[in-house]
């Protein structure tokens, strides 16, 4: 087992990369698929 | 367990959970796909590929939804659908995937630029020689918060084999990046902490 100290120092960098993914914003392309699925099937 | 999207099937509309008679409950899916791509990114550590397979994961959920069991764990669904494209892209490009994982590792070799402080990008250089199996999981378990059961089922394994997975990841992470037990060492810088302090997580 890893010592729970460096555990808890190793998730913690983890979070921050992962946080630092979520900054920036879905593509364009990914926002416009989503809008095309959105409005699927809805009238007009 | 829910099955995971195949193909043939003809796609339906799934009936509405406890929801809005006028809203689509595959609207849900939506609401993941920052973290999908966050982990594409990690993962892949190519934003282009990585949104290729984040567009090609909504598609199938989207299609496949009757599939999802409502009431059952809808992220971990997503992030399977996810995975096993992953697997899918690698198993077709493994010379590739090798060959940039090799140019990463020369690029850990040479001395941290800040003496006592990791930079992100260090954690991820050190993440990118891992198995992709440790990999993953150090992603689900330790940067995303995914409990134990939850990526077990993602990555259709036992909770043991996460547990050891992410034992031998954090360690050989630990090992890479110069930490050791017991020591107290800062791992991050004013800028870091700053985000830290002011974004939820």
């Amino acid at each position: 087992m890893i010592d729970p100290a460096l555990q808890l120092q190793i998730d913690e960098n983890l979070r921050l990369l992962y946080r630092s993914k979520l900054e920036s914003e879905l593509p364009e392309s990914l926002q416009d698929l989503v809008r095309q699925l959105l409005n699927e099937g809805k009238p007009g | 367990m829910n099955a995971v999207p195949g193909s043939g099937d003809p796609p339906q509309r799934a009936p509405a959970q406890n929801a809005p008679a006028d809203r689509d409950p595959r609207e849900e899916i939506i609401v993941h796909l920052p973290a999908l791509r966050a982990f594409a990114l990690g993962i892949t550590r190519d934003p282009v590929l990585a949104d290729d397979m984040v567009q090609e994961t909504l598609l199938k959920a989207w299609s496949k939804f009757h599939q999802f069991r409502p009431g059952t764990n809808l992220r971990s669904w997503l992030f399977t659908i996810l995975r096993n494209s992953l697997r899918t892209l690698r198993r077709k490009r493994s010379r590739e995937v090798a060959e940039v994982d090799e140019a990463m590792a020369a690029r850990l070799a040479t001395k941290p630029e800040q003496e006592g402080a990791l930079a992100l990008r260090e954690v991820e250089a050190a993440l990118a020689r891992l198995p992709v199996e440790q990999r993953e999981v150090l992603w689900l378990v330790g940067a995303m918060g995914f409990t134990i059961e939850e990526a077990a089922e993602t990555c259709g394994c036992a909770a043991g084999t996460i547990k050891s997975r992410a034992s031998r990841g954090r360690r050989a992470l630990a090992e890479m990046l110069g930490l050791k037990p017991g020591e107290t060492m800062d791992l991050t810088d004013r800028a870091t902490l700053a985000v830290m302090s002011t974004r939820p997580l």
